[in-house]
């Protein structure tokens, strides 16, 4: 009541202080704060009202749809054209360093591409299958090249994994048919570690990144997006393409979940659906299939092939029937010796001597099958006795030495001296001799086998000397005491040495000895080994005095320890024997 | 499952890797360490009643910070610092490896492991000093590799502040 008196008062005596009593009541019902929200309001203009609210309101909308981005498109879009229209060197300035990373990038891919598919070319450029190559590309109208490659590309994309790039997290992975791995989110976790690595250590450019690791046949193929990574793990050698369907699938992958990327809070599920994205990278690529089947084409060439061959070995078997046929024809002709023969198919030149009672060569081929043989004889009559003519040319003919003596008594051929076994052999069924003596007498004649006997000495006495220095004689330990049974060796021994006198006088072999070498193992001091083997030495050479070697053709020598011996310590206490010449004379041959 | 990268940061013989072996899942061998720097094992954790799978990044304890391993930090929810209950000098490194992972601008939900508290006898800390990180708001956890006294409770420890931090 009194408030409603005063305040008509008031109002009809002054405007201001009506005025006052209005504020007043303001003051009391909306409070002092509401003063200073009025003043601050009044000395603000809506500019800048806005811009203290603007950032805010503008991450608030965005938050429930996508108006904002909707709204400044057009603006920005303009904003960039007028920028670059007017001020393309500021544009030019804030690009470089951005651009110049992708270009390197990318030049650098395509290069690295370029010498892998070169590689291959050059690898496989020489072969016989390159030939068969070039010629298939031909036939398809293809450059070799880009043959090479359709052929030699053989891989398959066994697993393609989407990593978090910030957190290193797997997002989701996509498996190949039967490919498992031990545990992708791991391999995830430390590819991105490893990349970092990598990167931080060998590259300035925060933006560059690893792009594939290579272990044996397995390649680890990496694309790195802003905000994520895809990494296909490739059995083989892939193609070009795996790269640009990695590519375009992180981009899709960006495009999609771009927002999913900025926001990951660690939930991965909302990246299941990125499994039909991921899908098409399981690539697989086979080299070109051959077909397997009964190869009827080269079972026929291979029959062909044998039936050629077999024919041919039985045309040259059936030739070689026919010249012997022939040889043997002429041989048994009595009178006939074959001079000389040589043969070319179809010609077969035969040089014969016989006696003028003979028939002509001719005559008596006349009824004789000769295909597919054209025998051409050479005709020489002997002017003597047939028997008396051939007798000086019997030593070559048949290769005799000089010491054996040719005969010939009445008709018969007699042979003395000594000859070779199959000289004797040869000489004993030779048609030419048959047909042109009555008989050969080889009762004086001795065989001796293919060596001569001199020959056969010096065999003997390499067998001799082989046996003689593989004579071992072993010793027991710190002693001159022979191991039990050694000693038993010595009669043989010295048989050898018998033997090997009586050849060297007969051979003959001059100025040889038997050199008698002790040994001792490392076990003592190098005197003590010096004196010990020396001393074993002299023993074996006592005991073959003993049994009544000449000394003068013994030599007794102490080595000591050998240190670079292989035997075994017990073996190295021992005696060896060698048959050496000494002295060496000038100009004196020894076996 | 939710996934969250967690690193393990301290001065080098804290016992990080020892922390973690008898508790996780792992496939790579600790030669990592001296090779990249670095080691990930894996482990799932229940809290709030879901599992969490963590991503347990055991960064090399050298007591030099080179980019490489700075880099290991980024992506990382939360972290432990872990320090040696016998070695006062390993406190000031966790300091310097919280001071870094700040100067990167993230603030992360972290955990204070103070470890080897088997070796009762040989505890060298100042009393001051972790009531001092106490009263700045560390939460710091005494553990033993070698017992099992609270290693796993740490884990769900930072795994719940991961979540309520997520939140």
């Amino acid at each position: 009541m009194t408030v409603s008196t005063s305040t008509s008062s008031t109002s009809s005596d002054s405007p201001i202080s009506s005025q006052d009593e209005l504020d007043r009541l303001r003051q009391l019902v909306l409070g002092p704060d509401y003063e200073q929200a009025l003043r601050t309001m009044l000395s603000q203009s809506d500019t800048e009202r806005i811009a203290a609210t603007i950032s805010e309101a503008i991450i608030q909308r965005n938050l429930s749809d996508k108006s904002v981005a909707q709204a400044l498109a057009p603006i920005i879009d303009d904003a960039i054209d007028n920028a670059i229209k007017y001020r393309p060197q500021r544009i030019t300035r804030v690009i470089y360093p951005i651009i110049g990373p992708s270009i390197r990038k990318s030049v650098a891919r395509a290069l690295a591409d370029m010498v892998q598919n070169l590689n291959q070319i050059l690898e496989s450029s020489l072969s016989l299958r390159a030939w068969g190559w070039r010629y298939q590309a031909w036939r398809a109208g293809m450059k070799y090249g880009e043959y090479v490659l359709l052929k030699t590309l053989d891989f398959r994309v066994e697993q393609v994994l989407l990593i978090h790039r910030e957190t290193g997290i797997l997002l989701h992975a996509e498996n190949a048919a039967g490919f498992q791995t031990e545990d992708p989110e791991l391999v995830s976790s430390m590819l991105t570690a490893v990349s970092d690595f990598v990167t931080d250590s060998f590259s300035r450019h925060p933006d560059t990144s690893l792009d594939n690791i290579r272990v044996g046949d397995f390649i680890l193929e990496i694309e790195t997006g802003p905000s994520a990574i895809l990494a296909a793990a490739i059995r083989g050698t892939p193609s070009e393409k795996v790269s640009q369907v990695l590519r375009h699938t992180l981009e899709r992958l960006h495009l999609v979940f771009s927002r999913e990327f900025d926001r990951f809070n660690g939930d991965r599920a909302i990246f299941d659906s990125a499994s039909h994205l991921m899908r098409p990278c399981l690539l697989t690529q086979h080299k070109e299939d051959f077909y397997i089947g009964t190869p009827w084409l080269a079972l026929t060439a291979i029959a062909l092939l044998l039936a050629y061959g077999g024919w041919e070995s039985y045309q040259k078997v059936q030739n070689e029937i026919s010249y012997r046929h022939i040889l043997e024809y002429i041989r048994t002709t009595p009178g006939y010796v074959i001079v000389d023969e040589s043969k070319e198919l179809p010609h077969l030149r035969l040089e014969i001597l016989r006696p003028p009672s003979s028939p002509p060569p001719n005559q008596r081929l006349a009824g004789l099958k000769t295909a597919p043989w054209q025998v051409n004889i050479v005709d020489h009559v002997a002017p003597l006795n047939m028997r008396e003519y051939l007798l000086p040319l019997i030593p070559e003919m048949f290769h005799l030495g000089q010491g054996v003596e040719i005969e010939l008594n009445d008709q018969t051929l007699a042979i003395k001296g000594l000859i070779k076994e199959s000289q004797y052999r040869e000489i004993e069924h030779s048609p030419m001799l048959q047909s042109v003596y009555s008989s050969v007498d080889l009762s004086a004649a001795q065989s001796y086998p293919e060596q001569s006997p001199k020959e056969q000495q010096l065999s003997q006495w390499y067998r001799l000397k082989a046996k003689i220095e593989n004579i071992r004689f072993q010793f027991q330990p710190n002693t001159t005491n022979l191991v039990a049974g050694e000693e038993q060796k010595i009669p043989e021994l010295v048989a050898d040495l018998n033997t090997a006198l009586s050849l060297a006088e007969e051979i003959p072999v001059y100025h040889w000895q038997l050199y008698i070498v002790g040994y001792a193992n490392s076990a003592g001091s190098d005197n003590a080994n010096i004196k010990i083997s020396e001393a074993r030495a002299k023993l074996i050479s006592e005991l073959l005095q003993a049994n009544h070697m000449d000394a003068s053709l013994l030599l007794a020598w102490g080595a000591g320890n050998l240190p670079d011996s292989r035997l075994p310590e017990h073996q190295q206490r021992m005696v060896s024997l060698q048959l050496i010449h000494s002295p060496i004379i000038l100009g004196t041959e020894y076996p | 499952m939710i996934a969250k990268k967690v690193c393990l940061l301290g001065s080098f013989a804290v016992g990080k890797s020892s922390l973690i072996r008898r508790f996780v899942e792992s496939i790579f061998s600790d030669k990592y360490h001296t090779t990249i720097g670095v080691k990930i094992d894996k482990k799932v954790v229940r809290s709030q009643d879901q599992d969490v799978q963590l991503m347990i990044w055991d960064i090399e304890g050298k007591d030099e910070f080179s980019t490489y391993r700075q880099s290991y930090l980024r992506g990382a929810a939360g972290y432990f610092l872990v320090v040696d209950g016998t070695r006062p000098d390993s406190v000031s490194v966790a300091k310097e490896w919280h001071d870094m992972v700040l100067q990167q601008g993230l603030k992360l939900p972290f955990i204070l492991l103070v470890n080897k508290s088997d070796l009762f006898y040989d505890q060298r800390l100042n009393e001051d000093d972790l009531v001092e990180l106490s009263s700045m708001g560390w939460e710091i956890l005494l553990t033993s590799a070698k017992t099992g006294e609270n290693v796993d409770y740490a884990f769900e420890r930072l795994t719940t502040k991961l979540l309520e931090n997520n939140e």
